[in-house]
């Protein structure tokens, strides 16, 4: 017992996590930017709770006006907010993809797949969004 | 060798996975209500609204909370986490209540 437990010993010292980013394999991408677009996301999300609730301040609160969109700091419609809602699209597009990706994995379904199940939510990801940016940059009075 | 077991960590765990499906179609009703569905009244965009609202609250601060617990090693700083996360959910309670409470009364 004594013997096992020394290796053991040894082998969970030399079992930490890599973290050298050159040495990363496809599923930590995928652990990685799922964490960094899931951060992202809740800071969007506060922010438009924020703006949407600044919105209804201006509908019925103290000093209720006409609710004018192009005025909020989050629906500006020039090209930088533009770019920034089509961040946040894409974020949330390969989020969602690669979180039943997950979801798939803990009901024990396509793991043997995992590699190829990524870059399909990437793929799905990058082109639904590219889908709507084709269909909403016309609308915008876009390109 | 003894297998520890945190019914918590279990259930909120369950939780983050039935929020994440949830949202999947929750949000894509929410992105057709807000831009080609403006026509629909404001019994279901409420609903949505305030179905959408605490699903994303939910995943999002439980994912937070799992994101602290990763980095937080003393149990000052995970007490701490779990304070940040509670006033987090209570403003988004409020400030979210407030900005869909026009659907009610159709404003």
């Amino acid at each position: 017992m004594g013997e096992g437990s020394s290796s053991m010993n040894r082998r969970s010292r030399l079992s930490f996590t890599d973290v050298n980013p050159l040495h990363f394999k496809a599923e930590m991408w995928a652990w990685l930017f799922q964490r960094i677009s899931g951060v992202v996301l809740v800071v969007y999300v506060f922010s438009h709770i924020g703006a949407i609730s600044q919105a209804t301040f201006g509908i019925i609160g103290p000093s209720a006006q006409p609710f004018d969109p192009l005025r909020n700091p989050f629906w500006t419609a020039d090209t930088f907010g533009l770019g920034l809602d089509f961040v946040v699209l894409i974020l949330l597009a390969f989020h969602g993809i690669n979180g039943l990706r997950v979801v798939i994995f803990d009901l024990g379904w396509g793991v043997r797949m995992h590699r190829g199940l990524l870059f399909l939510a990437v793929a799905g990801s990058v082109v639904l969004t590219a889908l709507v940016i084709l269909y909403a940059l016309p609308l915008l009075g876009g390109p | 060798m003894r297998v520890r077991t945190d019914s918590q960590a279990a259930w909120l765990w369950l939780l983050q996975r039935a929020t994440a499906v949830l949202l999947v179609g929750v949000l894509a009703l929410h992105l057709w209500l807000s831009n080609f569905a403006l026509a629909i009244d404001g019994g279901i965009r409420s609903l949505v609204g305030l179905i959408l609202l605490a699903a994303v609250l939910l995943h999002a601060l439980n994912g937070l909370r799992a994101i602290a617990l990763d980095y937080a090693t003393t149990d000052y700083a995970r007490r701490f986490a779990y304070a940040v996360v509670l006033v987090l959910g209570v403003l988004g309670i409020i400030f979210g209540f407030y900005g869909i409470a026009p659907l009610f009364y159709g404003g």
